[in-house]
């Protein structure tokens, strides 16, 4: 079975599939309008200072606390 | 329907997606573009003529969901729920159309009119990615259009669509069964809506969205409401578990998912743009991002603004056209009218409308405002100011603020009166406070930032100390600042818009606009002071005002003569930046008092057109509070730094 960790422990270029959401309501919102729900495939683009990923086309920035409390698995 | 009894066209739609395009191509009127989301923070408002019929047209600033979070969102949605609409045109990127789909499906249980709009589709072709345009809107029962408005393609098929629509019910996107339910029992017992569906106001009040009951006029009947959605929401945490309000939004997402699989087909990249990508990916890197924002510095704000800008222009506008040719020229004028030696000193004297209004505003001020206009152009067509959020958000953490703070403040580096505006763009009460306090403390506006780079720029000791001391206040006024107001930071999040080669037209039509805009704002203001300093001077008061400000300057350690330049500066900074460099070209400061003098200025209080800006955005109390302490510090800084020198 694979690893869930958080988006900050997986390695730059690695193909996520996100398995669950810790985040506040409100944060789960904000999440959400960029497509970011459980289930959802994310490339991870950069670790510091903040989180990118790439969400189908578009790349997307996170704060780096926000993007620790997203859990995924690595992608086939 | 609109205030003059033709129709209303509203633009809605995530940020960053064409809105302003489109309105720009059906009112050909100017909103402003730009690369990056919040560049909209206000309404825009124009008229068209389709198929012979009157449209009013309004733009509106991006939302992601009808649940907003910042300020400008509620913008939109207190207008999208308050004045009934002939038409709502949903703009999308075309490429992004999965996470953008939610918002459709809230339009659309609101009973909104709709009409789908497929923008950027030029870029959604070279990703590989063709729509069935006809099964897309069978399946969503609404009119669907593909458009790539930056290149007018496809802007008459929309005006064709327009004028053709017809109002008919759309297909709902439904919940899962006990979600409907309880939407159906909070709906029962809504009264009746004149522009939302009962349905969609239920669905808010099930999010907990309060402020959704505003809508109604009357309170009466609401005092129940709330009772029965806290029931209804009891009812599906025991069916769906604690997370339910995110379940239902998932709901929509997968629904949109589902929808997309059916409409889309994906093949390979037909054009990959490898070197707007690398550029891209380069700014927001660190390693490479810092270098690039320092070069974006220098060449940006300190080569182009001060020495092109504040040196070049301003030298040759006041010696080779003005005191060459228009001086003379009023000189002759007046000269000719034969006008008494009052009225003429009124016109070209120490303090006259042309000596001094017109000169300060559009030989000394608007150049440097221009320059600085121009290169804010370039920096947000090509998508360069969110990166540059992303890699500043570390040092606004650290006074509670996060990354999307930047923009404003770059703004403000052009005009403070726009940024305390664009701060609508941040998410809370606390950020938007603490932006605008760092506004009007610590970000010279273009005009100030210009004429102290000109000033300072042959002695490069003082100008990297103004710019350290600057920098340093920044971090101080920002920390405490952080402690000493209740509440916490929101974490950063931000969409990075595609890096693209910046449009020429679009840069230079901005930088003009906002050109224009500045202008118009200054002149009028500029002449009314050169008008009152006349007045005070031809009855005596000016000379006694200045010789109650000696004692301040005494303290800074300035001459008596620098106490006008104070004096101008309460009404407009850039007016007092102006009279500074007058003073510098008498060579009436040396080094250190200049010094004195940028640094002081700089932290002085903000001009009358921000200060009213600030008065109407963040009340009275905490306006007074701001200006109270940049009295304080600035003054305090001033004599700090003599008293140093000394």
């Amino acid at each position: 079975m694979k690893k869930e960790q958080p988006l900050t422990c997986f390695y730059v270029g690695s193909h996520i599939v996100v398995s669950k959401i810790c985040t506040s309501r409100d944060d789960s919102r904000k999440l959400m309008i960029f497509g970011l729900i459980v289930g959802t495939a994310v490339t991870l683009l950069q670790l510091q200072p903040v989180v990118v990923l790439q969400i189908d086309y578009t790349e997307v920035a996170l704060d780096r606390v926000l993007a620790g409390n997203i859990l995924g698995v690595a992608k086939n | 329907m609109s205030g003059s009894g033709g129709k209303r066209l509203l633009l809605i739609g995530s940020p960053n997606v064409g809105k302003s395009v489109i309105f720009n191509a059906l009112t050909g009127a100017y909103a402003a573009v730009s690369n990056y989301p919040g560049t909209t923070v206000e309404l825009a408002t124009g008229t068209c003529q389709i198929e012979g019929q009157n449209y009013e047209v309004i733009d509106t600033p991006g939302v992601y969901s009808l649940l907003p979070v910042t300020e400008e969102e509620r913008v939109t949605r207190r207008i999208l729920f308050t004045r009934k609409s002939t038409l709502v045109l949903h703009v999308l990127d075309a490429k992004n159309i999965r996470r953008m789909l939610p918002l459709s499906f809230e339009l659309l249980d609101g009973g909104f009119p709709v009409i789908l709009v497929l923008n950027m589709m030029d870029e959604a072709w070279r990703q590989g990615l063709t729509f069935d345009m006809k099964k897309l809107a069978a399946e969503l029962d609404v009119p669907v259009i593909a458009l790539s408005a930056i290149k007018q393609q496809g802007m008459d098929q929309l005006k064709r669509l327009i004028g053709s629509y017809h109002v008919k019910q759309s297909k709902l996107m439904l919940f899962s069964i006990e979600a409907e339910e309880a939407l159906a029992n909070i709906a029962r017992i809504l009264p009746e809506h004149s522009v939302l569906s009962r349905r969609l106001i239920a669905y808010l009040l099930l999010q907990q969205d309060k402020e959704i009951l505003g809508v109604y006029s009357f309170s009466k009947q609401l005092k129940s409401v709330w009772s029965v959605v806290q029931n209804q929401r009891e009812y599906l945490q025991g069916k769906m578990g604690s997370t339910f309000s995110q379940q239902l939004m998932t709901q929509r997402q997968q629904h949109a998912d589902q929808l997309i699989h059916k409409v889309l087909s994906i093949s390979k990249v037909r054009h990959s743009q490898r070197i707007a990508r690398g550029l891209g990916r380069m700014t927001r890197q660190p390693l490479t991002g810092i270098p690039i924002l320092c070069l974006v510095l220098y060449f940006g704000l300190y080569q182009l603004v001060g020495h092109f800008g504040a040196g070049f222009l301003v030298d040759y506008l006041d010696e080779a056209v003005f005191q060459r040719y228009l001086i003379p020229l009023a000189q002759e004028i007046l000269r000719i009218v034969n006008v008494t030696p009052l009225i003429q000193s009124l016109f070209i004297g120490e303090y006259g409308f042309f000596t001094l209004g017109v000169r300060y505003a559009v030989v000394i001020v608007l150049p440097i405002v221009s320059s600085f206009f121009f290169v804010f152009a370039i920096l947000e067509d090509c998508g360069y100011l969110p990166r540059l959020a992303l890699l500043t958000d570390g040092l606004f953490r650290r006074m509670g603020l996060n990354g999307r703070a930047v923009i404003p403040m770059m703004l403000g580096l052009g005009c403070g009166t726009m940024a305390v505006m664009a701060t609508r763009t941040l998410e809370s009460k606390r950020e938007r406070l603490l932006a605008t306090f760092l506004l009007a403390l610590t970000i010279p506006c273009s005009a100030q930032l210009g004429i102290v780079l000109a000033v300072l720029s042959h002695h490069a000791g003082f100008l990297s100390l103004w710019c350290a001391y600057l920098f340093g206040i920044f971090i101080v006024s920002g920390y405490v600042s952080d402690k000493v107001l209740p509440g916490k930071r929101r974490p950063f999040f931000m969409e990075l818009p595609p890096f693209r080669c910046p449009h020429l037209s679009n840069v230079v039509m901005k930088a003009y606009t906002r050109m224009i805009w500045y202008f118009s704002e200054i002149l009028p203001v500029f002449l009314l002071i050169s008008f009152l300093l006349w007045l005070s001077d031809f009855m005596g008061i000016l000379p006694r005002l200045i010789t109650a400000f000696i004692p301040i300057m005494h303290l800074l350690g300035l001459p008596p003569e620098a106490a006008k330049a104070f004096l101008m500066g309460f009404i407009r900074r850039d007016y007092g930046a102006a009279g500074m460099y007058d003073l510098y070209l008498n060579g009436q400061l040396n080094d250190c008092e200049l010094f004195v003098a940028c640094v002081t200025f700089t932290l002085f209080m903000p001009c009358l057109a921000q200060f009213m800006v600030m008065l109407k955005e963040r009340g009275i109390l905490a306006t007074m509070a701001i200006v109270s302490i940049i009295i304080v510090i600035s003054f305090g800084s001033g004599g700090f730094i003599h008293w140093l020198l000394l």
